[in-house]
């Protein structure tokens, strides 16, 4: 009957009374604004977590394809030769043999050829599609997909390097259902196996003609996965994988070893063999300074100097948010318009480097300059 | 005094009355249905999270397999093993259900070195054209010529020599090649042809995991996979799912 009072109910009832609007309101703002701070702190974490792991996982790819790349362009093979002279050969043919010799030259039916990508790898799409450099050359490497040919671990192999834009649907499992194409720019790698390098089907084409550079057939119809549907023939061997995603410029630069140490990049430095980053080994170049009537046919360059600019996942992600639904080339020609002159590199990457942060890229530059072991030269 | 607790407990009751058989009726329904509506789902996601780990670990054990390779700077073999499972509830026909990682020094029995991997419960890997190219071809396991027993022994009533299994290879340069891969079209395990090693294709160098309902069925895709695939030059894995 205590209870009952009127001053203890009324006392119980103010206990058990709700809220008011307005403490309701406060209380809800205070929350939200606790919530906001922490899902911003939360958004902040998650983001620095998951972009220094997308450098770390993404630059790894990179490293591991530059190695690649430069582990088997170290094996570059020409197996030049010394064969008797033009003249000889061509007046033994119609004088019955009855003509000799006069002086040697060297020969070779392989071939080391670099330059700009678009000139080499003809059905790759075009210049947009495909920044930078490319480079073609024969390595015994030693792969093969004939049963008969296996454990024959120095076979002659045809492989190329270049950057080209495409999507993964050349290479993804065929049963996969349809969509969901990655278009990205990938270090694509020409790798032939051993039965499907036709270097010396082309060289037989001009024996006689030894100042004649030597075909290109061996890989510029071959290399690069095709950019429109019609192209990709049904039951075509795949002959170029990507090694890494997310690679936008490839540079390749031969050089000869420094005349001394002092020796400073210009035009008639180190790079002098191959002015404009166009090198070809079957042609008469570089006769000026070279020794010998040949100049550097024949030859493969003491060095190469490479440079492979990579972007992380996160930025291709955004660049391929882009016009055409992805399927156009996003940085145009902001690499390959910026290749000129191979003295000038650094400053030509510096070029590059700056367009990449302009569109706010996460980039990172792999430089290094490989000696060719095959190599013999003395200039 | 009686009185006092009688009206206490009327007064009690007002406020702490219990729910009606109804109300009990209606909530133990509708926690019924709740759970009858989310139990296909969450069956679904424990599948699917039994693939995803499945595949994981192979994937962690052919990466663990190709350092192997590169540590010990020899030839390093991972097989795996197709066979009939005794198991009622197992198809009859036999299918991938294991996987070692084996080494081969020439003129000495073949090694193992791991545990043969049982792939989880309910999950194979799939054998079709369509979905494994890299597992068309087998071998039948053989006695080691010199200790004379069997590498691999699947126990639970299925004799070793029933065993066959596919072969992937890895070598010191991190590359991989598969027993006998070239032309998947033609080539079938009957048709003699020399076994090697060779580097298959990109394009069709991959294989299937399935959850085991799937693998008979003729449905490409299967409606769950894991599918890896390996680039032979470098053995790097991607992996597709749905």
């Amino acid at each position: 009957m205590k209870f009952l009072t009127p001053k203890q109910s009324s006392a119980h009832q103010a206990h058990v009374r709700g809220f008011t609007l307005v403490e309701i309101m406060v209380s809800l703002a205070v929350l939200t604004i606790l919530l906001l701070i922490s899902a911003q702190v939360i958004g902040q974490v998650q983001s620095t977590w998951s972009a220094s792991n997308a450098r770390v996982s993404q630059f790894r790819e990179a490293r591991v394809a530059f190695d690649i790349l430069s582990r088997n362009i170290s094996q570059a093979t020409l197996n030049t030769y010394i064969d008797y002279d033009n003249n000889y050969l061509a007046t033994a043919a119609t004088a019955g043999g009855s003509a000799s010799p006069s002086n040697y030259v060297r020969r070779s039916e392989l071939q080391f050829i670099c330059g700009p990508a678009s000139t080499l790898v003809t059905s790759g799409g075009g210049p947009n599609f495909l920044p930078g450099h490319a480079v073609f050359f024969q390595a015994p490497l030693g792969v093969t997909s004939t049963p008969a040919f296996s454990g024959l671990d120095r076979l002659l192999c045809a492989r190329g390097y270049f950057v080209q834009f495409s999507s993964d649907r050349f290479w993804r499992p065929n049963f996969l259902p349809p969509g969901n194409e990655r278009f990205r720019y990938r270090l694509m790698e020409y790798s032939p196996p051993t039965e499907q390098n036709t270097v010396y089907a082309y060289a037989a084409q001009n024996a006689g003609n030894l100042s004649a550079p030597l075909s290109r057939n061996w890989f510029a119809q071959r290399a690069g996965v095709v950019t429109n549907a019609s192209q990709s023939a049904a039951g075509a061997v795949m002959l170029t994988r990507p090694v890494a995603d997310n690679i936008v410029a490839l540079i390749i630069s031969p050089r000869r070893e420094l005349k001394n140490p002092q020796e400073v990049e210009a035009a008639s430095g180190p790079t002098q063999i191959a002015p404009d980053y166009t090198y070809d080994s079957s042609e008469r170049d570089n006769i000026g300074y070279a020794p010998g009537p040949q100049g550097t046919q024949h030859l493969l360059p003491p060095l190469v100097r490479i440079v492979l600019i990579a972007i992380d996942e996160k930025s291709a992600d955004m660049l391929s948010m882009g016009a055409g639904g992805g399927a156009t080339p996003p940085l145009g020609t902001a690499v390959s318009s910026n290749l000129t002159q191979a003295h000038n590199l650094e400053s030509e990457v510096q070029e590059i480097v700056k367009q990449l942060n302009q569109k706010r890229l996460n980039y990172r530059v792999f430089s290094s300059t490989i000696q060719l072991r095959g190599s013999k030269w003395s200039i | 005094m009686i009185h006092r607790n009688h009206s206490r407990l009327g007064f009690g009751k007002k406020y702490n009355q219990g729910f009606t058989l109804v109300e009990m009726l209606t909530v133990v329904g509708i926690v019924a249905l709740l759970i009858a509506l989310a139990t296909p789902a969450l069956v679904d996601v424990i599948r699917s999270t039994r693939l995803s780990s499945a595949g994981d670990s192979l994937l962690n054990r052919m990466t663990l397999a190709q350092q192997e390779a590169i540590a010990r700077s020899r030839e390093v073999e991972m097989r795996f093993y197709k066979y009939p499972n005794a198991d009622t509830d197992r198809p009859t026909q036999p299918f991938f259900y294991a996987y070692q990682v084996v080494e081969t020094p020439s003129g000495a029995d073949a090694r193992a070195i791991s545990e043969p991997y049982y792939i989880e419960s309910g999950i194979v890997l799939a054998d079709k054209r369509e979905v494994s190219p890299l597992l068309l071809t087998t071998l039948a396991q053989q006695k080691q010529p010199r200790s004379d027993n069997y590498i691999f022994n699947p126990g639970n009533g299925v004799s070793p020599d029933s065993v066959q299994y596919a072969a992937m290879r890895f070598y010191p340069d991190g590359s991989c090649r598969m027993l006998n891969q070239q032309d998947a079209d033609s080539l079938t395990t009957e048709s003699g042809a020399a076994m090697a090693y060779i580097t298959p294709t990109l394009d069709k160098s991959f294989f299937t995991l399935v959850e085991w309902q799937d693998v008979t069925l003729p449905t490409i895709p299967p409606k769950n996979f894991y599918c890896i695939q390996i680039d032979a030059y470098t053995g790097k894995a991607r992996v597709y799912r749905p």
